[in-house]
C-alpha cells in the first residue's frame, strides 16, 4: 500500500508514459513504431493496473479476472484509435464495451453491466457500423489503391488527441487513487440486490433526471422523423409532375 | 473418486456445470437434428414423407449432412475481408447459444435430505432477463459483419436488412419482456416460473403478449414468415450469399440455437416453466381429494414441487418437451405463412407492435399500481385492447398491406 | 404483331378491403390449421408419394419421354436414312450425325455416326416428330446413369441396344417407311 501522494504521481508518470506509446501507435506519418510503441503501452498499462491493484486489494480470482479483461480492454481500446480500417475500429470498439462489460460485472454492479451491452454494444455501435458501412469506399476500391484511404492510414491530430484523452486518464486515475473511498456502499446496495436498489434509487432520487432523459429521447426521436418524413428530390426535373402518380396509368377495377 | 465427484456436484457450481455440458451438448445435438425435423415438418405440411432413407425414418440423416458439410470445399472468396468473414459465423452460434446460461430447466433440486437446495440451471444472475436482451441485440453483428465482409452488394444490403429488422423486432421484444417483468415483480427466471405456478401462466393471462413475443422472436431468428435475410428467390440471398460448407452451416446452426434459446426463455416467460399443466398445484389439491384420482394430484404436486433429483429430472423432461412444442410452432408458421415484403414486415413492427406492446406495458403498469398484475383484469385488458386495435385499424381505414398510400392520386381516373 | 395496347388497358387492382379480422391477422390461424391437418394425416401422404425405388409409377409407354432409342427396320438394320431431319429439329442440339453413302439398295443414305448428348437432351420429342421414317422415338427408360459426361454421349450402337431392350416393352410404332 503506497501513500496516496505516492500513489498518485506515480499514476500520473504511466500516464505520460501510456500517452507516449499510444502516441507511437498512431497510424500514419513516420511515427508509426509498432513495437516500442506496444512495450511501452504495456509497461504503462500493466504498471496502472498493478498500482490499483495494491490501492484496491481483492481476491485472486477477482485480481485475474481484473487483469484480463482490463488487458483485453486496454489492447481493444488502443486499436480502435490505431487501426486503419473504421468497420475494425468499430468491432474493437465492441470489444472493448464487452470487457468492460465484464469488469463492471465482475465488480457486482450487473444492472449496469447490462445496459452497458444492450445501449453501447447492441444500439449504439450497430449504428456506427451502420455508417462505417454506407460510407466506406468497398474492398475491392482499396485493393486496387493498395492501402487504406489516406483520411483512414493517417492520425489527423495525434499529439492534441493523445494529450486531451491521457489528461483526462490522469485526472480520472489522479482521483480514483489520491481519496479513499468508502466501502459501505458497496454492502448496502448489495443487501437490496443491486438491479432492485439501481431501480429504486432511479425512481426516487434521480427520477426527474431519468423523465428528462426520457423527454430528451422523445424529442430526438421526433426531430429525427420530422427530418426524414419530408421527401426531397434533388432534382426538381425529376420530381413527378403534380397529380401524376408512378404506376397508376389506366382502368380502376375492384378486386377480386 | 465417487466422492469427490459428489462433494463437486453437491454444491451450486457443480451443478451449474453439470447443467452447462447437458444444455451445450443438447443445444449443438438439438440444433442438428432440428434441421432434420424442421425438413421432416416440411415434408408434412406439404404429404410428403421428408428425408427417410438414412437410417430408421432417416434419423441419421444429420450426420451424413454434417459429414458432407464437413467434407466440401469451404471457400473464401477471393476479395472477401477474411478475419471478419470467418468471425461473422462464429458470433451467430455463440450468440445463439448463450441465452440458455439462465433457463431454469428444473427448479430447485437437493441431492439428499439436508442437503442445499440447489438450482437446476447453468446462471442464477440477478438481472435475468436484461442478460436476454442483452445478449440478444448482438446478435445484430453476425448479420452485419458477414454482409459486409462478403464485398457483395447484394450480402451486405442483405446483412443492413436483417440487421434492420433485427433491431426493430427488438423495441416491440423489450416491450413484452417489461409487461412479464412488471407482472411477475421478478427479473430472475425462476422466480417468474415460481410466480406463475402460484398464479397462473402468463401465456393464459396475457396472451396478446405472448403471440407479440413469439413474432418478435420469429423475427429475432430471421425466421419466416420474417426471413428476407435469407430468400434467394427474390433477393439474391442475404448475408450468407457467399458462404459455403461448414462456415454456411454455422449460421444456421445459430439460427436453430437460437431458436431452441428463445424457446426456453418463452417456456420460462409464459408457459410456466417446468410445471406440468397450468393451476397444476390447485388441480393436484383438487384430485388428491378425488379417491381414484389420488396418484395424479400427488405426482403433480411431485413434479411441481418436489426437490429430489428424480423429480427435478422429470421437471427438466418437461421443461425440454414444451421447448420441443414452441419449436414445432415455429416450424409450423415457417411452412404456414408466405414472407413479408420488407416494408410490410417495417410497418409491423413499428406501426403495429410497438403501439400495441406500449398499450399492454402501460395496463400491466396500471394492474401492478392496482395491486393485481396477475389477475384475470390481465386477460380482459388484453381482450379489450385487441378489439380496440382491431377497432382503430379499421376506422383508419389504410390498407395494412399493398403498395405505398402517400403517393399522389391520379385525376380522372375513377 | 399483337394488340396496340394503350395506357388504359393497364388495369388498376385495388386493394381490398380488409375487415377486423384480416386486419388483426385472424385468417393466419386458418391457415395454420389447414396446415396442421396435413401435417397430422400420414395417410395422406401415403396415397400421394411414390417411394421411388421400390415403389416405381406405371407409365404411358406410348407417349412417355424417356431415353432415344434408333429403330431397326425388319431386317434388323438401322431404320434411319440419314436425313439430318432430326438434328435440325433438335432445339436443345444435342444430335450428331455423320451421313454416309447407303450400303443397300432401298436407300440413298445411312448414318455411320449418330450421336446423342442424354444430358443435353430436354426430353421434347421433337427429333421423334421430325423423323420422316420413323426411326428414332423416346423410349419409357429414363432411370439411366453414367459415371461421366462422354458416357452418357449415346452412340448408334447404344441407341439401337436400346431399341433391342425396349422392343417389347414399346413395338415399333410404324412399319419402316422405304423407298420414299
Amino acid at each position: 500500500m503506497l501513500t496516496s501522494t505516492t500513489a498518485v504521481y506515480s499514476s500520473y508518470g504511466l500516464a505520460v508514459l501510456g500517452a507516449l506509446g499510444v502516441y507511437l501507435a498512431m497510424p500514419g506519418g513516420g511515427r508509426r513504431r509498432g513495437v516500442p510503441a506496444l512495450l511501452i503501452g504495456i509497461i504503462a498499462a500493466f504498471g496502472l493496473m498493478v498500482l490499483l491493484l495494491t490501492q484496491y486489494a481483492g481476491t485472486t480470482g477477482q485480481c485475474v479476472s481484473f487483469f484480463v479483461l482490463a488487458t483485453t480492454s486496454l489492447l481493444g481500446a488502443v486499436r480502435v484509435i490505431t487501426h486503419a480500417r473504421p468497420v475494425y475500429s468499430a468491432v474493437y470498439f465492441v470489444l472493448v464495451a464487452l470487457s468492460s462489460t465484464g469488469l463492471v460485472v465482475a465488480s457486482g454492479a450487473e444492472f449496469l453491466g447490462a445496459a452497458l451491452v444492450i445501449v453501447y454494444a447492441g444500439a449504439i455501435l450497430v449504428t456506427y457500423v451502420f455508417v462505417i458501412m454506407l460510407a466506406q469506399p468497398s474492398d475491392s476500391e482499396m485493393l486496387t489503391r493498395g492501402g487504406p484511404l489516406d483520411y483512414d492510414a493517417e492520425a489527423r491530430e495525434p499529439a492534441l488527441a493523445v494529450v486531451a484523452g491521457f489528461l483526462l486518464i490522469a485526472v480520472l486515475g489522479g482521483m480514483l487513487l489520491g481519496r479513499s473511498w468508502p466501502a459501505a456502499a458497496a454492502s448496502e446496495s448489495a443487501a437490496v440486490g443491486n438491479t432492485l436498489g439501481v431501480g429504486q434509487v432511479m425512481l426516487t432520487r434521480y427520477a426527474v433526471s431519468v423523465e428528462l432523459a426520457g423527454v430528451l429521447l422523445l424529442v430526438a426521436i421526433v426531430g429525427a422523423i420530422a427530418l426524414a418524413r419530408k421527401i426531397v428530390s434533388p432534382d426538381p426535373a425529376a420530381r413527378p409532375p403534380e397529380g401524376m402518380a408512378v404506376g397508376e396509368i389506366g382502368r380502376r377495377v375492384k378486386p377480386f | 473418486m465417487i466422492d469427490w465427484l459428489k462433494e463437486i456436484l453437491a454444491s451450486q457450481f457443480g451443478l451449474s456445470m453439470l447443467v452447462m455440458l447437458l444444455a451445450v451438448g443438447g443445444v449443438m445435438g438439438a440444433a442438428a437434428w432440428l434441421i432434420l425435423f424442421e425438413r421432416k415438418v416440411a415434408a408434412w405440411t406439404q404429404d410428403r414423407y421428408g428425408p427417410n432413407r438414412v437410417g430408421p425414418r432417416g434419423l441419421f440423416q444429420p450426420i451424413a449432412d454434417g459429414l458432407k458439410l464437413f467434407l466440401k470445399e469451404d471457400i473464401i472468396p477471393g476479395k472477401v475481408d477474411r478475419a471478419l468473414f470467418i468471425f461473422a459465423p462464429c458470433i451467430a452460434l455463440i450468440i445463439g447459444m448463450l441465452g440458455v446460461a439462465i433457463v431454469p430447466f428444473g427448479g430447485v433440486m437437493r441431492w439428499s435430505d439436508g442437503g442445499p437446495l440447489l438450482k437446476v440451471q447453468v446462471a442464477s444472475i440477478d438481472i435475468g432477463l436484461l442478460y436476454v436482451v442483452a445478449v440478444g441485440s448482438l446478435g445484430v453483428y453476425s448479420v452485419v459483419l458477414g454482409g459486409w465482409a462478403s464485398n457483395n452488394k447484394y450480402a451486405t444490403y442483405g446483412g443492413m436488412r436483417a440487421a434492420a429488422q433485427m433491431l426493430s423486432y427488438e423495441v416491440p421484444l423489450g416491450l413484452c419482456l417489461l409487461v412479464c417483468i412488471l407482472s411477475t415483480g421478478q427479473l430472475r427466471l425462476e422466480g417468474m416460473v415460481e410466480r406463475q405456478i402460484q398464479s397462473c401462466w402468463l401465456g393464459i393471462l396475457q396472451p396478446l403478449v405472448f403471440v407479440l413475443f413469439f413474432t418478435t422472436a420469429l423475427a429475432e431468428a430471421n425466421r419466416a414468415p420474417f426471413d428476407l435475410a435469407e430468400c434467394e428467390q427474390e433477393l439474391v440471398g442475404g448475408f450468407h450469399t457467399e458462404y459455403s460448407a461448414m462456415k454456411w452451416a454455422l449460421f444456421f446452426f445459430g439460427e436453430y440455437a437460437h431458436m431452441v434459446s428463445t424457446s426456453a426463455v418463452m417456456v420460462a416467460l409464459f408457459l410456466g416453466g417446468w410445471e406440468p399443466i397450468p393451476f397444476s398445484l390447485k388441480i393436484g389439491g383438487w384430485l388428491e381429494s378425488v379417491s381414484p384420482l389420488a396418484w395424479l394430484g400427488a405426482m403433480l404436486k411431485w413434479i411441481t414441487l418436489d426437490p429430489s433429483p428424480w423429480a427435478a429430472l422429470v421437471r427438466g423432461g418437461v421443461y425440454v418437451g414444451k421447448v420441443g412444442c414452441l419449436i414445432f410452432c415455429y416450424m409450423w408458421v415457417r411452412w404456414t405463412l408466405p414472407r413479408f415484403r420488407f416494408d410490410q414486415l417495417m410497418r409491423l413492427a413499428w406501426k403495429a407492435m410497438v403501439p400495441t406492446g406500449m398499450a399492454l406495458a402501460v395496463w400491466a403498469g396500471f394492474l401492478v399500481y392496482w395491486g393485481r398484475p396477475m389477475s384475470a383484469w390481465a386477460l380482459a385488458g388484453n381482450g379489450i385492447l385487441l378489439l380496440l386495435c382491431g377497432m382503430i385499424s379499421v376506422a383508419s381505414g389504410r390498407p395494412t398491406t399493398g403498395r405505398q398510400d402517400s403517393l399522389p392520386k391520379v385525376e380522372g381516373v375513377s | 404483331m399483337g394488340r396496340n395496347w394503350k395506357e388504359t388497358d393497364v388495369l388498376v387492382v385495388d386493394q381490398p378491403e380488409l375487415n377486423m379480422a384480416e386486419r388483426l391477422y385472424l385468417p393466419i390461424l386458418d391457415g395454420l390449421r389447414v396446415t396442421l391437418k396435413h401435417v397430422v394425416s400420414p395417410g395422406r401422404r401415403k396415397r400421394m408419394v411414390v417411394q421411388y425405388p421400390e415403389q416405381q409409377r406405371v407409365l404411358r409407354t406410348e407417349t412417355y419421354r424417356g431415353v432415344h432409342r434408333l429403330n431397326r427396320d425388319e431386317q434388323g438394320r438401322v431404320a434411319c436414312t440419314g436425313c439430318f431431319m432430326c438434328e435440325t429439329a433438335c432445339p436443345a442440339h444435342c444430335i450428331h450425325i455423320e451421313a454416309g453413302e447407303a450400303p443397300w439398295p432401298d436407300r440413298e443414305k445411312y448414318p455411320i455416326k449418330f450421336e446423342i448428348d442424354e444430358l443435353r437432351c430436354i426430353y421434347c420429342g421433337m427429333c421423334e416428330e421430325a423423323c420422316p421414317v420413323d426411326a428414332i422415338e423416346l423410349t419409357p427408360e429414363y432411370d439411366m446413369v453414367g459415371r461421366s459426361r462422354s458416357e452418357m454421349v449415346f452412340d448408334k450402337e447404344k441407341l439401337l441396344a436400346v431399341f433391342d431392350a425396349t422392343k417389347n416393352v414399346k413395338p415399333r410404332k410404324n412399319p419402316a417407311i422405304t423407298g420414299y
